[in-house]
């Protein structure tokens, strides 16, 4: 049942078979669980070594707001659990609904959306205020695996396939990117991969690409700001130490080198970082600095590592085992984006990307990603409880 | 292919390429560390890590009799620590109700300065200085996160007294005169270190750790000076400057035996506990740095020169042309007065130019000048203080016709006050001159001597037979046909040289004078040697009449303090002249005067009950009546005995700071406050009378400097 038929493909989006309402044959990755908790608890001590700061100047305490932490992770826990329990491809037959939903939401956002603790807007909801960009990121994701699942037949077709997967990315793009341009890129990057792995033309995914870097420079070129940005990363990667820096960003980068000069081998210990008083929102963007700074190389690799372990466990164990090619194409597509948003985090931190304000998934304080990195883990969970099916079925089929 | 296994390729394709970037972080984590890491870590420190000073306590500045010249006041700065206090807490509010109390700020100011600090300080300052009633009022609060912390500030506990020897210190401790400045090594000590953390604002927020480094303690001086002598001498130098409307004045009190320095004056003088206030020229110590033409006062040079040299008979007689003047080599030489025919002596103590010129004429410049440079002139004295000069003692080869003549009645010549006193100390001392020096020993803070000053003798100026012969002419001058006249002392020996000479300035001699005398007594056996000098006195040009008479006022004084003085007046005169007249007792307590009374055996009656002497029959100064005993009516009236706007100054000690404040204040006295504690000693002592307003020192047993710092350091 891996292949599929325009047929039977219309009817498991759309209808209900027998085959998705099988229970699942086994109980979910558990090295993927494991890891995942780990990371979780893991954030709970540095972001308390991290924010006595802003939470001083938010006339609160390190222990409430860390509390506060505590509780959205238990939320994303169990909204990674229960979304392991209903069978992806159920969520799938939602994805169109979810993306026009989570426009709506951010066209609501740029119209009436708070702007509160730095760039990102975000939606109140009574108490509850959360992000449509993070909403927006998981829609897409899934819809994109969807489309391309559907149109695997025709799938080098360029107006009956890439278009019209275009016409989604392309739009959740430009309402992203308008407000988060570095989250709207990440999430281009992703879309684009998928493609790729959803078999899409070559020369065709070549040609956007290469659209999508002219945009980028002429965007770039328009800018002094943008260009002095890029060169500031430049002189970023080629001399750490200069201390003339122009840009906050320069700053930025430097301090977090200095958290991680200082931390050497083992680290300053536990709640002994000094860096997170110079450096901006240690908590989340430059959380890894701070990990860095406390646990020392020792403790980042590790802390890489297991986004390591999960970027393996999601491709080559559940994308790969997945028992068709949404399934694959959902794991990917998720495993990409928690594991490339750690990367680019950790990157930002050593320097390795110029400097964007990404979140480390599990890690980093702040609510509505956390809860959606769950949702994304809990959807690569349940994919991973089909594994088994599959497996007898390719043996079968 | 499959499309299945496109897929897959595709996606380990990708899967591969994503194995860059930790592979990328990886190396950034590495490179960061070992290649940046040093630089980095450099960085961090200059940004994160500083060091503030604990500073050393500067050393005292004793005088000889162990009287505390110069100390350290200690400051209280009150700051709190708001994360452990809080902004609004109960805490707060005693805290500024307390401090309130003690300052002329008001209760709101403090709240308002907690609550507007920055958020994440954990040091706000609230008084940089807080008297120390304020400090112990804020002890006893006893509240976590209240952050006492003492420092120094310099403190010359008598103000303007031997503030040209003692110096000052600017405002970062550093000594900028005088002994502060000569011994600024010695006194300032080691500044300790102390680790803190800095934010990105370069606030201090947190003290970490203990002290990395403690404070070394300045080390004291131990000085000659007598703030005894040196309270005579100064006032009696500025009553002579007044008296004969001088504009200024040098005294030098020399122990002749031991060239220790026992008091050096200069008018005006300055109060070293504002320094900022007074004059830049007022700070210089005219004593060591001011070079002068010293006129009759060098005859000294001429006077040995001749002896040892044998050049004039005691028997000798010199003529002085009647007119009073003569012309040397196209130069008129002058006398005060025409004196008409002397003998050696009396050319000496009478001051002939005329004849001491003829005298000097006799000798070869080569060997006068070496004599003068024997005595010291124009070379340093080498006195361990700073700004001295060495005058200015031409060699014979830059000599004029005129020079020998001139020069031997104290023209052409520069030399200092100090210069001067050494030389006659040095007669003094039987030729043997010594070194000036004003610091006796270098204690550390437990008293223990680290170094121990013995008089050095620089060499031996006359023969002693020179010096036998001289002292004589010297005592002459001291005496009713001397020059000196007005500098005698009943009862006491005394040799001297008066001198009065010309200012020249703007290339020429003006009619103003410097009017000096130098002296020692007793002759017998020399305890003390007194120069004294006046700028442009009014009264008269003469240093006999002006410098002369301040001479007597402060031997007079000096020798009643000094029991080892013996005044060599009969005994009977004294009881002659003792009961004649009555001595003034209006004012004193009866008791006082009663015990003043039967000390002189001068029978006497009371008339009325009470304390103090109202009236007395004969009035101070007439004559008693033998047979009839004095009459002394009293009254328990003080309004007679105290003067308007005086108070009696009453006995602090054992009183805590907060008593004796009280006490004082009642009084109408200001208070001044060294150390903390019980008060075990005061300036000016209890029972003196002094004008309301003033401000009487206090000293507490101060708090040991661990204790302090335990507060500072949590």
């Amino acid at each position: 049942m891996y292949y599929t038929t325009p047929n039977s493909k219309v009817g498991s989006i759309f209808g209900t078979t027998k085959d998705e309402l099988d229970a699942p044959d086994r109980s979910s990755d558990q090295v993927l669980l494991v890891t995942i908790i780990g990371l979780m608890i893991f954030g709970c001590l540095a972001v308390y070594s991290s924010i006595a700061f802003f939470a001083q100047s938010h006339g609160t305490t390190a222990v409430s707001l860390v509390s506060g932490h505590a509780i959205k992770l238990l939320i994303a826990f169990f909204v990674m659990i229960f979304i392991s329990k209903i069978n992806y491809r159920v969520l799938a037959r939602f994805s169109r609904f979810a993306m026009l939903l989570s426009w709506g939401l951010l066209i609501v956002m740029h119209l009436y959306g708070d702007v509160s603790w730095g760039a990102q807007r975000s939606l109140s909801i009574g108490s509850v205020s959360f992000q449509p960009t993070s909403f927006a990121a998981i829609a897409l994701i899934l819809h994109v695996a969807v489309l391309l699942y559907e149109k695997q037949e025709y799938i080098k077709d360029f107006k009956r396939a890439f278009l019209p997967i275009m016409f989604w990315v392309g739009v959740t793009f430009v309402l992203i990117g308008t407000e988060d341009l570095s989250s709207a890129a990440v999430l281009m990057g992703i879309c684009i991969l998928m493609m790729f792995v959803g078999r899409i033309s070559i020369p065709q995914l070549s040609g956007l690409v290469l659209i999508g870097l002219i945009g980028v420079a002429g965007f770039i070129s328009t800018s002094t700001e943008r260009q002095s940005r890029i060169d500031q990363y430049v002189a970023q990667i080629t001399e750490i130490n200069d201390q003339n820096f122009e840009s906050a960003e320069g700053y930025q980068a430097q301090q977090a080198h200095i958290a991680i000069a200082q931390g050497q081998l083992f680290g300053v210990g536990i709640g002994k970082s000094t860096q997170r008083d110079f450096l901006p929102a240690p908590y989340n963007d430059f959380i890894f600095a701070i990990i860095a700074e406390e646990y020392g190389i020792v403790g980042a690799i590790s802390v890489i590592f297991a986004y390591l372990l999960i970027l393996y466990r999601g491709i080559a164990v559940i994308a790969r085992q997945a028992p068709d090619v949404l399934g694959t194409l959902i794991a990917f597509g998720c495993t990409l984006l928690i594991s490339l948003y750690a990367f680019v985090n950790a990157g930002v931190a050593t320097g390795l990307l110029p400097v964007t304000g990404l979140p480390m998934p599990f890690v980093s304080y702040g609510g509505s990603s956390m809860v959606f990195a769950g949702a994304m883990s809990g959807m690569l969970l349940n994919i991973s409880r089909h594994i088994a099916n599959i497996k007898t079925r390719f043996y079968n089929g | 292919m499959s499309d299945r296994s496109s897929i897959m390729s595709r996606m380990f394709l990708l899967f591969g390429f994503l194995l860059l970037l930790p592979a990328g972080i990886f190396f950034q984590l590495l490179r960061v560390n070992v290649a940046e890491g040093d630089g980095l870590r450099e960085l961090w420190n200059s940004q994160a890590i500083d060091y503030v000073s604990i500073p050393a306590e500067r050393g005292d500045i004793y005088d000889a009799t162990g009287s505390i010249l110069a100390t350290n006041q200690v400051i209280y700065q009150v700051a709190v620590d708001p994360k452990t206090v809080g902004r609004t807490s109960q805490d707060i509010q005693r805290i500024a109700e307390t401090l309130s109390n003690h300052t002329s700020r008001n209760v709101n100011y403090y709240k308002r300065k907690i609550q507007n600090a920055p958020s994440r300080s954990q040091y706000v300052v609230l008084e940089k200085s807080v008297p120390v009633q304020a400090y112990e009022d804020l002890n006893l609060l006893d509240i976590r996160g209240l952050l006492l912390e003492e420092e120094y500030r310099r403190n010359y506990n008598f103000g303007s007294l031997a503030a040209h020897v003692v110096g000052f210190v600017n405002h970062e401790m550093k000594g900028m005169a005088g002994l502060e400045s000569e011994y600024d090594d010695i006194l300032k000590g080691t500044d300790g270190l102390q680790q803190v953390r800095k934010d990105p604002l370069n606030n201090i927020f947190a003290y970490v750790g203990a002290p990395r480094k403690q404070p070394e303690q300045g080390y004291s001086l131990h000085t000659t000076i007598n703030s005894q002598i040196q309270a005579i001498v100064e006032e009696e130098l500025e009553a002579g400057i007044e008296r004969h409307m001088a504009d200024k004045g040098t005294a030098i009190i020399m122990d002749p035996k031991t060239g220790a320095i026992q008091a050096m004056a200069n008018f005006p003088y300055f109060n070293p506990n504002s320094p900022a206030t007074i004059e830049n020229e007022n700070r210089r110590n005219y004593a060591i740095s001011d070079q002068i033409e010293p006129g009759s006062t060098f005859k000294v040079a001429t006077a040995i020169a001749a002896i040892e040299q044998e050049l004039v008979g005691f028997d000798e007689k010199f003529e002085t042309p009647e007119k009073g003047y003569k012309m040397i080599h196209g130069q008129t030489m002058r006398d005060h007065d025409p004196l008409g025919t002397l003998t050696f002596s009396e050319v000496i103590s009478k001051s002939s130019n005329i004849a001491t010129s003829e005298i000097a004429m006799r000798m070869e410049p080569e060997s006068f000048y070496q004599y003068a440079r024997n005595l010291g002139f124009g070379t340093s004295t080498q006195i361990d203080l700073p700004g001295e000069k060495e005058g200015r003692l031409q060699r014979p080869y830059e000599w004029s016709l005129v020079t020998l003549p001139w020069m031997s009645i104290g023209y052409e010549v520069q030399v200092t006050p100090m210069q001067m006193i050494q030389a006659y100390a040095a007669v003094a001392n039987d030729g043997v001159m010594m070194k000036p020096y004003v610091v006796e020993s270098v204690r550390d803070e437990f008293g223990n001597i680290l170094q121990q000053r013995k008089p050095v003798s620089v060499r031996k100026v006359a023969d002693e037979e020179t010096i036998d012969k001289l002292i004589p002419i010297l005592e002459d001058v001291v005496s009713d046909s001397g020059t000196a006249s007005w500098a005698m002392v009943e009862g006491l020996r005394i040799a001297g040289k008066t001198g009065t000479a010309q200012k020249f300035k703007d290339g020429q001699y003006q009619t103003k004078y410097r009017a000096s005398f130098v002296g020692f007594f007793p002759v017998e056996d020399p305890e003390h040697a007194i120069f004294i000098l006046l700028d442009e006195p009014k009264t008269s040009i003469y240093g006999g009449f002006t410098a002369g008479s301040i001479f007597k006022e402060i031997a007079t004084r000096i020798s009643g303090l000094d029991n080892s003085i013996q005044k060599s007046t009969p005994k009977d005169m004294i009881a002659e002249d003792a009961p004649n007249v009555a001595p003034k007792l209006t004012g004193l307590q009866f008791e006082n005067a009663s015990i003043l009374l039967n000390k002189n055996g001068i029978p006497f009656k009371k008339i009325g009950e009470g304390i103090f002497v109202e009236e007395q029959i004969p009035a101070p100064g007439e004559k008693i009546d033998p047979n009839k005993p004095l009459e002394i009516k009293l009254t328990n009236q003080t309004t007679d005995s105290i003067p308007e706007g005086y108070a009696q100054i009453p006995d602090l000690t054992n009183l805590n700071m907060r008593q004796a404040t009280f006490l004082l204040m009642s009084r109408g006295f200001e208070i001044e406050t060294v150390g903390s504690g019980t008060v075990y000693t005061q300036f000016p002592r209890a029972g003196d009378l002094m004008k309301k307003g003033r401000t009487v020192t206090v000293r507490g047993k101060a708090k040991s400097i661990s204790q302090s710092q335990s507060i500072a350091s949590y």
